[in-house]
């Protein structure tokens, strides 16, 4: 007989699930009444993400943290816009048949892999809820924040600072505080997440808080297909499906005990769902695809510090592209709860890490050998990992596509990665810290976008760009030739959607 | 005109031939990935982790010092002020310290931990004390005040726990 907590657990991560993309799909209705394909697929992450934030607001408030407190809010919204809601469910599962229908036309190859994801999403459920929390990181930082977070109901960073390290009157040997070890400034999103999980179920159950990583998997795959099926087709979007659900290194993230219970396969999807959004909007998207970036980048810059760069890239080209959605209640919300935080870290004085260790005088002589320390370091990570050297080669590949490619609808994306990329090399040249030792995660935080950025550039430019139709797949031209001429293309299920709303 | 056309054509037939090479790149990658992922979903025991509560599967998890802590997140009283004197030997000291700070401060919160490396003069204010040396090491000369709980042997450490009187 299966254990019983075990059995609940498999209940409640699903239900947790539900009620994120309950909440994501109401904010995503409100943003858009039909919103893109590629920005629903976002809307769990989006609705864990907004849960997170309302505790941190109820704490400031003193609400309690509460199942009740919690969701209520939602229901009473959902009651509201009961029936532009009901329309836009009714259409999402329209969507899901249709799909679901087009799969029997699958072959055998595509069947095994779309079986074989299937199966690797429930092993790594199971995996997350039963396997015991032992990753260092996860016991010092995230889940001891989210641990203080929930006992105390509120971003309660001030006391784990204040924690003693040592009996009063005694030094000890090793002269680092507690504070500064547990990283008070790493942005507070990934542990407020897993204290939502713990206020729904009324406590702290360490293994179910694991459960929020499946939210990051089922994004991470829905984002992927919604994005390259429309373009390369179910076939071999099904294949890029099992890529972003089965490498290696998201095997690492979500399996391997003393590897899970980590922000970095949360903020790499995060990112992953901006960058998506992102493509669509640069190929002239609707709008909403604009702020879903931004908004998206921001979830990506409350994970970890490592998302504000794509967050103020992602601004910049909104800025440039579509200014005036710049003032949407959205991005501004999205853009205060980033800078909320980045105010509170300041105040509180929790800036730990400090980018530049060296003196100006000494950055001359310091930084080439450096750079050349660590671009030989990187070299040869590629070389003996072979987890990384696939991903290595997947942007080696993409780079050549879009580079020698026409009008590739990827360009966007490698951009935005490639800056990241070099962000990355730069912060580790000036301040090379504990370089040698995250090159594991940043390969994590890389894959989902490595993943998409190889299935954009293996696909043929769409029709808008000049592309000729019949190099489309073929579910997709009946599409695009009806665009081409003003036609717009509704399924029977579609229509009775739109009737509801 | 003709120039022209051949030059289209010709510059298609290499889009395809690129196009062709990464289709090759994602396909053998995507062989690699089954085979990692069928490893995996093969190896899994998926009958063991249904029937393992997963308290159960963390108590047994980790070291010694680890498994003590969850006996005694489920017994000390959460109101306890814990003293962790930490005398183990391992070949790395400070990642050895570090480990024994975090996974107290972890398990027993909302439990307040300070800890020392070496057992003297307790202050005032503990309730508990918990000593973890390694085996061989001499045992801990118990404080006035306080009698000993508990003591788990393991294979490489010993952990006492020390109970102040009347607390």
């Amino acid at each position: 007989m299966p254990n019983g907590t075990v059995l609940l657990s498999l209940v409640a991560i699903p239900a947790y699930f539900a009620v994120c993309l309950l909440v994501g799909r109401l904010l995503t209705q409100l943003l858009a009444n039909r919103p893109e394909a590629v920005s629903v697929a976002g809307a769990p992450l989006l609705g864990a993400a907004t849960l997170g934030v309302q505790l941190w607001l109820y704490g400031t408030a003193r609400i309690p943290w509460n199942p009740i407190t919690l969701v209520l809010p939602w229901l009473i919204l959902a009651w509201i816009r009961r029936q532009p809601l009901h329309a836009a469910l009714v259409a999402d599962w329209s969507r899901l048949r249709i799909e679901g229908r087009a799969a029997q036309a699958l072959d055998t190859f595509a069947i095994v892999v779309a079986t074989l994801t299937g199966i690797l999403m429930f092993t790594y459920l199971l995996n997350l809820i039963t396997e015991p929390l032992t990753g260092f990181d996860a016991i010092s930082m995230w889940f001891f924040k989210a641990k203080v977070f929930f006992l105390s109901q509120g971003l309660n960073l001030s006391s784990i600072g204040g924690l003693g390290t040592y009996q009063p009157g005694d030094s000890g040997p090793f002269h680092v505080t507690a504070g500064l070890i547990r990283n008070l400034d790493y942005p507070p999103l990934f542990s407020l997440m897993v204290a939502s999980v713990y206020a729904l179920v009324g406590g702290v159950h360490d293994t179910l808080g694991k459960g929020v990583d499946f939210i990051f998997i089922i994004v991470a795959a829905a984002t992927v297909w919604t994005s390259l099926a429309p373009i390369l087709g179910r076939r071999l979007a099904m294949i890029f499906m099992f890529l972003v659900t089965a490498v290696p290194t998201v095997q690492t993230a979500l399996d391997n005990p003393i590897d899970t219970g980590y922000a970095d396969y949360g903020l790499g999807v995060a990112m992953l769902a901006s960058l998506a959004n992102l493509q669509r909007a640069w190929s002239g998207g609707q709008s909403s695809t604009w702020v879903l970036a931004i908004v998206f980048a921001s979830i990506a810059a409350l994970l970890k510090q490592e998302g504000l760069l794509l967050l103020v890239l992602v601004m910049l080209l909104a800025a440039w592209r579509a200014r005036q959605l710049l003032a949407s209640p959205a991005v501004v919300a999205s853009i205060g709860v980033v800078s909320a935080w980045e105010v509170t870290a300041s105040m509180h004085g929790w800036r730990a890490h400090h980018l530049l260790n060296d003196s100006l005088a000494s950055l001359p002589s310091v930084l080439p050998t450096r750079a050349v320390l660590i671009a030989a370091y990187t070299v040869m990570v590629v070389i003996h990992d072979g987890k990384v050297l696939w991903l290595a080669a997947a942007y080696g590949v993409s780079v050549w596509l879009v580079l020698r490619g026409a009008r590739s609808t990827a360009g966007i994306v490698l951009v935005a990665l490639t800056l990241q990329f070099v962000a990355y090399f730069a912060v580790f040249t000036l301040n090379p810290g504990e370089f040698v030792g995250i090159v594991d995660r940043l390969a994590i935080q890389a894959t989902p976008g490595l993943v998409l950025l190889l299935g954009l550039a293996i696909a043929v430019p769409s029709a808008r760009s000049g592309t000729p139709v019949r190099s489309l797949p073929r579910d997709r031209r009946q599409v695009v030739l009806a665009e081409q001429v003003g036609v717009e293309v509704i399924d029977r299920a579609d229509v009775r959607g739109r009737e509801l709303e | 005109m003709a120039s022209a056309t051949a030059h289209a054509n010709g510059h298609r037939a290499t889009a395809g031939h690129r196009r062709g090479i990464a289709l090759v790149f994602v396909y053998v990658w995507a062989v690699y990935a089954l085979v990692q992922a069928g490893n995996l979903v093969t190896s899994e025991n998926y009958l063991q982790a249904l029937h393992v509560a997963p308290r159960a599967a963390q108590g047994a998890a980790g070291d010694g010092y680890a498994q003590t802590l969850i006996k005694l997140e489920r017994t000390l009283p959460a109101g306890d002020h814990v003293l962790l004197v930490w005398r183990r030997q391992d070949t790395q000291p400070a990642v050895s310290f570090w480990y024994g700070y975090f996974w107290a401060t972890y398990w027993l919160y909302p439990r307040t931990v300070d800890i020392v490396t070496t057992a003297g003069a307790v202050d005032g204010s503990y309730t508990t004390l918990l000593d973890v040396r390694s085996t061989g090491a001499p045992e801990i000369d118990v404080p006035a005040g306080f009698s000993v709980n508990a003591t788990y042997i393991y294979s490489d450490q010993v952990v006492t726990v020390l109970r102040r009187d009347h607390a």
